[in-house]
Parts: C-alpha cells; sequence; structure tokens
C-alpha cells in the first residue's frame, strides 16, 4: 500500500461498515433533497464531496471516470427538460424555455452525479463484504441478506462465464445475423441457468454440511463506537444544511 | 431504465419507497410461507444470472445498444412474489456496490422493473399457456409477456419522470416507450429463447413457477392495488401546477362561478404541506410521510382482508379430511 492510501485506510479501519453506509444514505437523501430547489446547494454539494474525496484520499480519479456513466442518462433528460416550459412552439418560445430553465438543467445533471460520486466513495472505503455485513447490521431482512449473499457469490463467476461464451460466439460466428446471435444467447443464458443452478444445489448442500447459517462469516465484528457517531452526525449537519440552506 | 438519483422529487420517490416497501413485506411474508430453503438456490442463481445479463448489451437500432432486464423471466420461472424479492436484490446490489441507479430512486425502480415486470410477464405468459401446454406456446407467451413488460415499465418511467418535472410528459413518454419497444424485442428473444431452453431440458422449473403464479393469482389483483393505491397517492401529492381539469376551471375561468367561496372543512394536506413546518421541503417531506404511511395502511387493509378471505375460503374448497382429523 503507498503513503497516499494511509487516511483512506485509518478511515476504513476506524469506522464501522454500518456506518459508512449510513452516512452514505443521509448525504444521498440530504444532496437530493436540497439540490432540486437551488443551483448553488446543488454545486456546493458537489465541491464538499470532492473535497471529501481529496481528504480522505481516495482515487479520485478513477471515481471521476466511473460517475461519467450516469452523466448520458441524465444529460439527455436535462436537455429536454426545459420542453415543460415551451410556450409556443417556435424557436423564439423555445430559447424562451430554454434561457429560463438552465439552472433546473444544471441542478438535475448536478444532483445524480454528486449522489454517485458518494456510492462511489463509499466503495473506495468499504470493501463488498464489508458492505454486505452493513446491511447484516442494519437489520436487512434476513432472507433478502441471504439472496444478496449467494447472488454476490455467483455475479463474478457468471459473468465470466457468460463474457467467454459470448467470445466463443462472436469468434466461431462472425457472420451471424443479429437476430439469431440473441436468440443463442436465450440458449446460453438458459443452459448457463441450468448448470449454476445444479452446481449451486450441491455446494448449498455442502455450505450446510459445514455449518452455514446463511450469512458470510467475518472475521472483526464492528461495533458503533464515539468515532461511528460523530461521523453520522457530521453527516446529518451536512445534510440538514444542504436541506435548510 | 435505471433511474438516477435526483431525477424524482420527493413527494413521488416517497410515494414510491412507501409503495416498494408494503409489496417487499407481503412478498417476504409470501415467500416464507411457501417456499424451502432449496429454492433460494435457484433464486439466487437467476438472480446473480439476471444481474450478469444486464450488462451484457445487445445491439439495437441507430448504433444504440440495450440490456435484457429479467423481471418476466424471473417471474415465469420462479412466480411472481418470489420473483419480486430476486428482482429487488438486483436493483439492492447495482445501487449499492455499483452505482447503478439511486438510491432515492430506488422505490422507482423496484416499482418499474421488480413489480411491473415480474406481474405483466407471468401473468400474460399464463393467459397464452391457458389455451395449451405446447412448447410454440409457451414462447409465444414468454416473448409477448416480457416485451409488454419492458414497455409498460418504460411507460411508468416516463409517467414518475413527468410527475417529478423532471421531463414533459409526451417526449418522456414518446422517447421511452419508442426506444423500449425496440429494446423490448431483444429481451423477447432472450426470454423467449431460456424459456424454450428450460422447458426442453427442464420442464418442471417452469411448472412449479407456473403452480405460484396460479397460486398468487390474488397476488395480481393486490398489485394491481397497490398500483391504484399509488396513482391515488400520486393524486395527492402532485405537482403544485394545476392538472388539466383545474387548468381549465380555474385558469380559463369556466368554472369559477360554480365554486363556494370557501370550504367546508380545511383540507389536512393542503397544498401537500403540513400546517406549522415552516420550511417547505421538510413540510413537504412530512406530507409525503403522512401519504405513504395512509397509503401503506389501506394496502395493508386490503391485503388482510384478502387473506382472511382465501382462509376462510380454503376449508371450503378442500372439503373435510377423510379421516377426520
Amino acid at each position: 500500500m503507498g503513503a497516499e492510501s494511509q487516511a483512506r485506510l485509518w478511515l476504513a479501519g476506524r469506522l464501522a461498515p454500518q456506518t459508512l453506509l449510513l452516512a452514505a444514505l443521509i448525504l444521498v437523501v440530504g444532496i437530493v433533497l436540497g439540490g432540486r430547489s437551488s443551483l448553488v446547494v446543488a454545486l456546493a454539494a458537489l465541491v464538499a464531496v470532492l473535497l471529501l474525496t481529496i481528504i480522505v484520499q481516495a482515487r479520485l480519479r478513477r471515481m471521476l471516470l466511473r460517475s461519467l456513466v450516469v452523466l448520458p442518462v441524465v444529460g439527455v433528460i436535462a436537455l429536454f427538460m426545459p420542453f415543460r416550459y415551451v410556450q409556443e412552439w417556435t424557436l423564439a418560445g423555445l430559447g424562451a424555455a430554454y434561457s429560463g430553465a438552465v439552472g433546473q438543467m444544471l441542478s438535475l445533471v448536478l444532483i445524480p452525479w454528486t449522489c454517485l460520486l458518494v456510492m462511489l466513495l463509499l466503495l473506495e472505503l468499504c470493501s463488498q463484504a464489508d458492505l454486505l455485513y452493513a446491511l447484516e447490521r442494519l437489520r436487512l431482512p434476513r432472507f433478502l441478506l441471504l439472496l444478496l449473499n449467494f447472488s454476490y457469490r455467483y455475479v463474478s463467476s457468471l459473468r465470466q462465464q457468460l463474457r467467454a461464451s459470448h467470445r466463443a460466439l462472436v469468434s466461431r460466428a462472425p457472420l451471424m445475423s443479429r437476430r439469431r446471435q440473441v436468440r443463442l444467447y436465450g440458449n446460453l443464458a438458459g443452459s448457463m441457468l441450468i448448470r449454476s443452478h445444479d452446481r449451486g444445489e450441491r455446494v448449498h448442500a455442502a455450505m450446510q454440511a459445514r455449518g452455514y447459517n446463511g450469512l458470510l462469516p467475518r472475521l472483526v465484528r464492528q461495533k458503533m463506537q464515539a468515532a461511528d457517531l460523530a461521523c453520522l452526525a457530521a453527516a446529518l449537519f451536512f445534510a440538514a444544511c444542504l436541506v435548510l440552506l | 431504465m435505471h433511474i438516477p438519483d435526483g431525477m424524482l422529487d420527493t413527494k413521488t420517490f416517497t410515494t414510491l419507497w412507501g409503495g416498494a416497501v408494503v409489496g417487499l413485506g407481503y412478498a417476504s411474508y409470501w415467500v416464507r410461507k411457501h417456499f424451502d430453503e432449496k429454492k433460494i438456490v435457484l433464486m439466487a442463481v437467476l438472480g446473480a444470472l439476471i444481474f450478469a445479463l444486464q450488462m451484457l448489451n445487445f445491439p439495437v437500432a441507430g448504433g444504440t445498444s440495450g440490456h435484457f432486464l429479467g423481471g418476466a423471466l424471473a417471474g415465469i420461472l420462479l412466480g411472481s412474489w418470489p420473483a419480486m424479492i430476486v428482482m429487488t436484490a438486483v436493483l439492492l446490489i447495482q445501487a449499492l456496490f455499483f452505482g447503478d441507479g439511486g438510491i432515492t430512486a430506488l422505490g422507482a425502480n423496484i416499482i418499474n422493473m421488480a413489480v411491473i415486470g415480474v406481474f405483466v410477464g407471468p401473468f400474460i405468459y399464463h393467459l397464452v399457456t391457458r389455451f395449451g401446454q405446447s412448447l410454440t406456446l409457451k414462447v409465444v407467451g414468454a416473448a409477448v409477456g416480457s416485451w409488454l413488460a419492458v414497455v409498460l415499465a418504460s411507460v411508468a418511467v416516463a409517467i414518475e419522470l413527468w410527475i417529478s418535472g423532471s421531463a414533459q410528459f409526451f417526449v418522456a413518454l414518446s422517447a421511452m416507450t419508442f426506444w423500449y419497444a425496440i429494446i423490448g424485442v431483444g429481451e423477447a428473444i432472450i426470454t423467449a429463447g431460456v424459456v424454450a431452453y428450460i422447458a426442453r431440458v427442464r420442464p418442471e422449473i417452469i411448472d412449479e413457477g407456473q403452480q405460484q403464479t396460479k397460486k398468487s393469482l390474488v397476488s395480481v389483483s393486490v398489485v394491481l392495488a397497490i398500483v391504484a393505491a399509488l396513482a391515488v397517492g400520486f393524486s395527492f401529492l402532485a405537482s403544485t401546477h394545476p392538472d388539466g381539469l383545474e387548468f381549465v376551471y380555474f385558469e380559463m375561468g369556466v368554472g369559477s362561478a360554480s365554486v363556494p367561496s370557501s370550504s367546508i372543512m380545511p383540507a389536512p394536506l393542503s397544498h401537500y404541506l403540513v400546517a406549522g413546518i415552516s420550511n417547505n421541503v421538510l413540510s413537504g417531506i412530512a406530507a409525503g410521510g403522512i401519504g405513504v404511511i395512509l397509503t401503506g395502511l389501506v394496502l395493508l387493509a386490503v391485503v388482510r382482508i384478502l387473506a382472511r378471505r382465501r382462509n376462510r375460503q380454503a376449508p371450503a374448497l378442500n372439503g373435510p379430511e377423510p379421516d377426520g382429523r
């Protein structure tokens, strides 16, 4: 580990994952509630999240690149949003609608982007296993938790298999029509489901034989302490500021 | 199809969260009652598969691409209520671990993909396979059901964006339905492919799912009640702009003469604000919360009445047990 990630490691080690998850959720709700009413608040939230990212020495460049994925969707919605305010369908009418809705358009782009940055920052501080543990500590229904654990366990292997099969399909039949390719995806998915199901049943039986109780084991069980409460209070204070400003 | 944070306003996302929580509560109750632990493996595998398939884009016209949604497939293979939990798990993983879809918009995403998707698809599939159990009918039912599920989910997204003030209704509706009608074709082909494959190789999986769907026909009514109650919730909590009728009545001055000068009893949540809270956002949240609780109570009452009626009907349908126990 390089020296640049010390602050991130310190924070992640100091705070329980459930605290980080709760703080992220509070921030997201605060940003959504406060940002929709004012562009200044949306901008302030973005700046604050970027500052926080720098302070905890998370990988900002990586986060920014990953967050760009949300922009095409929200960009298109923001682009067409001023249509709500068009009084008459002429160039002048459109121009007036767009000039009056610039602030709203920017807010509509900034809020989802900032919220995604918050969630990506959470992922920088917590591993996915930590997040599952946090959900367990936050009393998510056991049944749903069990399903999340299993799905999380199978996702990566299924994704790898699916990509390998897709590569094989494309390389062996490059001239196949799109329609036939899509139909083959169906067969591919069906066969993968059956194979995974059969294997999953065997693995499940084996896991139960070894004492599996529906949750993934974790060596360290972190409880909430004073630092966690301080972090939650700070998140609540910041979210309240965004809403009340 | 995944709505990010910030696209929906407070009253819309709180109402949809409320509807999703009530639906999920009933789904987990139903699954605990009817499902054994072995089925969880199938649910988890299906969840992971849908997750993986959602990452695989297929080409759509005009150089764009679409991805599989999977709600209809999950509904056909597992039955609607278990499929709702599977889709919710997929959406939760996507929102928390991959930033795909918002946290505040998760309720809306659950309603769009984990309620509309998993009920419409199996319902159409069940309707078509009533005419026979041939492979062709199964494939047709799966294809039509999944296509319709995708298109209706896109209509729901357009309505939610419109209610939230993020999009103009006809622009959102035409754009969403146009693209998702095309993407739905890919969804239909993949779903039909999976159903055809499983019907040939392991038909018992589909038959079990269909039995669950038959068992939960009441559940379709409950979901319709959820949607209706949500619509009522929306109309209570909707935009501060006048609706079409109000506009004609008040803005155009059509009915102003017939409107009484003061109402008999003031509305408790007039203009979607709670009296005594000066901050508009907080007041709107409080009004939304009250609306959600009221909607939830109505839904709970509906579910209780349906469950009680079913329990009363069950002994009459089964008849007395032969050995008198």
